[in-house]
């Protein structure tokens, strides 16, 4: 609870605070016009936030328990603050937020981009509506959300939860639980490592290559689009697979020795197992394709 | 907010996203750390505080049945909810006077009649299974107040933010109409009834993320 404190400040009490907040902010972005460079020391795993609005975001796992920080801002009407909290000490959490000086609608493609080296343990939250964002090598959970731009996410080894509205998803060797959407972007996973996956998109398509943990569960989801999954020879998993379209399917397989439900006539129902059918394989299209695939 | 100054600083605008999660009974130290700074944000702690404290000691109560008849009539009012019709209020009212059909006794007798009659000139006819919708309606519903909102606040969008929101809607309500469609035509059809809820919540959540990031 607060502790009451006079309200009604002497104005020339708070022209001081002013003063002493925008001085620093002057000092600090007077370094180099549109290019900021800040190091801060943190916990091993502290929880860094990113608020971007245009531009793109790259942020890198290292094994320092520190947070360095490269910005670029093409313009001055761009504004980007840093709270680490505590202020003082090692940080446990970094916020990083871009704010124009304008109003979103007039802001006129300005940008700022961040290059972030983070603690290996780091859990990230960034949002960057109209930039792409790259994540590479954090063991923490990750939360990215984008409208319209691009992400991609390598060797993530926490809770990985990746959404955006237009943008195209690309996860490489995941490691962790993860869940990728879309609306209208594709969704491709390369060498994911993860026993708990799950793409969904309105209309792109989903692509993973690679092979499955036993005993994992992988739900792969389109609306319009095509899903194609590319697995070796050696995989051991149980498909279903439903769609209005084709499904085309590359393995020889048994019938599910689980319950099979009966056949549809509105869809295409596919069900079998390949190998002991050690990993779960969900694959829905509604209207577009299923392919998979069996790689040498 | 520095008094005096009148403009938010980010650490106001920090205050202003935490404050929900706070009064909630989420632990803020940073949030608390600003309000002790900031007299603007003080003031409404304050002042949100007090109102939590007092409402937590009044009783709950039922309201009265008219503020709900009132809340729903503005609503019919400014178009954000429609007043369904009833079928057979406006069936007759399309009647003349002369019909007699305004009198009850005439109605019910009609009523009779009519059932009788199709009683006996029903053909045989292969039954379709009744479709539930009802929990495609819910979801509808939930939607239904996020999307005005969005209406009311899309034109300070940034434009491509936008379109981007408008083309992902446009691909979503699309989905929505076909596996509607579908699931008229197929009730049985679980495919089509899967994804129609999915469209749903992904149209929620699309919404939701628009509403919440105002445009950003």
């Amino acid at each position: 609870m607060l502790n009451r404190h006079p309200i009604g400040k002497p104005a020339r009490r708070c022209a001081i605070r002013l003063i002493l907040l925008v001085i620093p902010v002057g000092l600090w972005a007077a370094e180099e016009p549109g290019r900021v460079e800040k190091s801060l020391d943190t916990t091993p795993n502290p929880r860094v936030s990113v608020s971007n609005l245009r531009g793109n975001v790259v942020v890198k796992g290292w094994e320092k328990s520190q947070v360095h920080a490269l910005f670029t801002t093409a313009s001055s009407k761009l504004e980007v603050d840093i709270e680490p909290t505590p202020p003082k000490g090692q940080a446990d959490r970094v916020r990083f937020l871009t704010h124009t000086l304008d109003s979103p609608a007039n802001s006129n493609g300005e940008s700022a981009d961040y290059s972030l080296d983070v603690p290996v343990n780091s859990t990230l939250d960034i949002r960057d509506p109209q930039g792409s964002v790259r994540v590479e090598k954090v063991q923490g959970d990750v939360h990215v959300y984008t409208v319209a731009a691009p992400i991609s996410v390598a060797e993530a080894l926490g809770h990985l939860q990746v959404e955006s509205v237009g943008g195209n998803i690309e996860i490489v060797r995941a490691s962790g639980r993860v869940e990728a959407n879309s609306v209208n972007g594709d969704i491709r996973f390369t060498s994911p490592a993860s026993a708990d996956l799950r793409g969904v998109t309105t209309s792109g398509r989903i692509v993973y290559q690679g092979d499955f943990v036993p005993r994992g569960n992988y739900d792969l989801a389109t609306y319009s689009g095509e899903v194609d999954v590319f697995c070796p020879a050696t995989a051991s998993f149980e498909l279903t697979a439903k769609t209005k379209g084709k499904v085309d399917n590359d393995f020889r397989m048994t019938p599910n020795q689980r319950h099979t439900p009966p056949a549809s006539p509105y869809y295409t129902s596919f069900f079998g197992t390949y190998h002991e059918g050690k990993a779960t394989l969900e694959v829905r299209s509604y209207n577009g394709a299923i392919r998979i695939h069996r790689q040498p | 907010m520095d008094e005096g100054e009148g403009k938010a600083t980010a650490s106001c605008r920090v205050f202003d996203l935490e404050l929900a999660a706070y009064l909630e009974g989420e632990e803020q130290p940073e949030l608390v750390a600003h309000a002790l700074e900031c007299s603007f944000c003080y003031s409404m702690l304050a002042d949100l505080e007090r109102i939590r404290s007092a409402s937590s000691e009044l009783a709950l109560e039922e309201p009265p049945r008219r503020v709900w008849t009132n809340i729903r009539a503005s609503l019919i009012a400014e178009r954000i909810i429609r007043q369904p019709e009833v079928f057979w209020r406006r069936w007759l009212e399309s009647w003349p006077a002369w019909a007699g059909l305004h009198n009850p006794v005439a109605v019910a007798a009609l009523g009779c009649l009519m059932v009788l009659g199709i009683g006996l000139l029903r053909v045989p006819s292969v039954r379709k299974s009744a479709v539930d919708l009802s929990d495609v309606a819910s979801a509808a519903a939930a939607v239904g107040p996020m999307e005005t909102s969005y209406h009311a606040q899309a034109a300070s969008f940034e434009p491509s933010v936008k379109e981007t929101y408008q083309k992902s809607l446009d691909s979503l309500d699309g989905e929505i109409r076909e596996c509607l469609a579908s699931v008229r035509q197929e009730p049985d059809n679980s495919l089509a009834h899967e994804y129609l809820l999915a469209a749903y919540q992904q149209k929620a959540n699309v919404l939701q993320s628009a509403l919440n990031a105002e445009g950003r």
